[in-house]
């Protein structure tokens, strides 16, 4: 039986950088009721701090105990500020406040992972369901598990779940009006299709 | 898409997604991650402040605390790499737990695996697939469970006590000739 709709994608760093902005959420910042320099500092932290200055106190023979302290004190501060930093590091990786740069890097990444470098992945949409083949596989998915769906300026990306993204490119439409697929996806699927705005 | 006849199956698993063995998992492919050159860093830092703070007993005076300083500084190091293993462990359970809760009762939890002599099948809630064993790229034992690693990244797991039909170490041995990759171990407590 012949598709309402079908679209052929390359998976190539292209693909998977539209997949890269489509992946990213924005949620809203939880303030916290601490002051800024203590935001990044977890307890646990602080014991391993509280361990740095054991070690070096232990270890630091030939010294005044005062002299000792002061010393082994100021290791576990500069430890306590290295995971600090690490902290915010993450926090700021997690936050998605990330460049193009960035960005084209992780979907150089995805793409080497994949080991689906080149490889056109051919999706046919039916009244039913939809079917993704790539080669050497098939699977089809029934529009009422669809999680969510995003569209870049170059792609629809029909998020399966988490980490499973099944991406239909706008300009691979080989069965079906392209213009049409918006509405007919959102129908199949009940879900308002989210736009992403490639980043300035 | 047309499946083939259950009876025709060599093998067959049904799997039910846990909390218990999606820790396992994780706990698995931590490991494998740490085998790859973690564990030899970690040794160098132990093997280092070891060698240091035995010297340092040795000498005296100013370069008696210089090595010493150095070994310390090498035993920390060894230290915080072991708490960056036990946080990153910590955050992935609470990760775990969360991701857990938050799909049972959307995501798809419980699959159907059957294995034939020219390909496989797997069947879940809404989804249904079909796959040349060519599409396996690694197949990892991690103490009672099975994991194949798929192109695209997909990862498919089960335990070995999940087959309704054949057995765990059967099928082991039936991938690694179908797929050509091989059976890699490692040990999860």
């Amino acid at each position: 039986m012949e598709p309402l709709f079908a679209s052929k994608t390359t998976n190539n760093e292209t693909m998977f950088y539209h997949q890269v902005l489509a992946s990213k959420k924005k949620e809203p910042v939880k303030k916290r009721n601490m002051p800024a320099f203590l935001q990044d500092i977890r307890f646990s932290d602080i014991l391993m701090g509280a361990v740095a200055f054991g070690v070096f106190f232990m270890t630091m023979t030939g010294m005044e105990t005062a002299e000792k302290a002061a010393q082994s004190l100021l290791v576990a501060i500069v430890f306590v500020f290295v995971m600090k930093q690490m902290n915010r590091r993450k926090r700021q990786t997690v936050d998605s406040d990330s460049t193009e740069t960035a960005d084209r890097r992780q979907a150089q990444m995805l793409l080497e992972n994949s080991c689906r470098e080149g490889e056109v992945c051919d999706v046919r949409f039916d009244e039913e369901c939809f079917q993704v083949k790539y080669p050497g596989i098939v699977t089809e998915y029934q529009y009422e598990g669809v999680s969510w769906i995003k569209e870049t300026s170059e792609f629809y990306m029909i998020f399966w779940n988490q980490s499973m993204v099944i991406p239909v490119e706008k300009a691979g439409f080989y069965r079906g009006r392209p213009e049409q697929f918006h509405g007919f996806l959102e129908k199949k699927c009940q879900k308002t299709i989210e736009k992403v705005m490639k980043p300035a | 898409m047309k499946l083939k006849r259950e009876e025709d199956a060599r093998f067959i698993v049904h799997h039910q997604v846990t909390e218990e063995k999606l820790l396992h998992l994780e706990k698995g492919v931590r490991k494998l991650g740490f085998q790859s050159g973690g564990n030899r860093i970690m040794a160098a830092f132990l093997g280092l402040a070891v060698c240091c703070l035995v010297i340092s007993r040795v000498l005296n005076g100013f370069a008696a605390n210089m090595v010493g300083a150095i070994g310390a500084l090498m035993f920390m190091a060894f230290l915080a790499g072991l708490y960056a293993l036990w946080r990153g462990w910590s955050d992935a359970k609470r990760d775990i737990k969360i991701q857990f809760e938050a799909g049972k009762d959307k995501f798809n939890f419980q699959w159907e695996y059957r294995f034939f002599d020219d390909c496989y099948e797997a069947i879940g809630k809404n989804e249904k697939t079909s796959a040349d064993y060519s599409n396996i790229q690694r197949l990892i034992e991690m103490s009672g469970m099975l994991v194949l690693v798929e192109k695209g990244n997909l990862v498919r797991y089960f335990m070995k006590n999940d087959m309704e039909k054949g057995t765990g170490d059967e099928l082991a041995g039936f991938l690694e000739r179908k797929s050509g990759a091989k059976l890699e171990f490692v040990s999860v407590r």
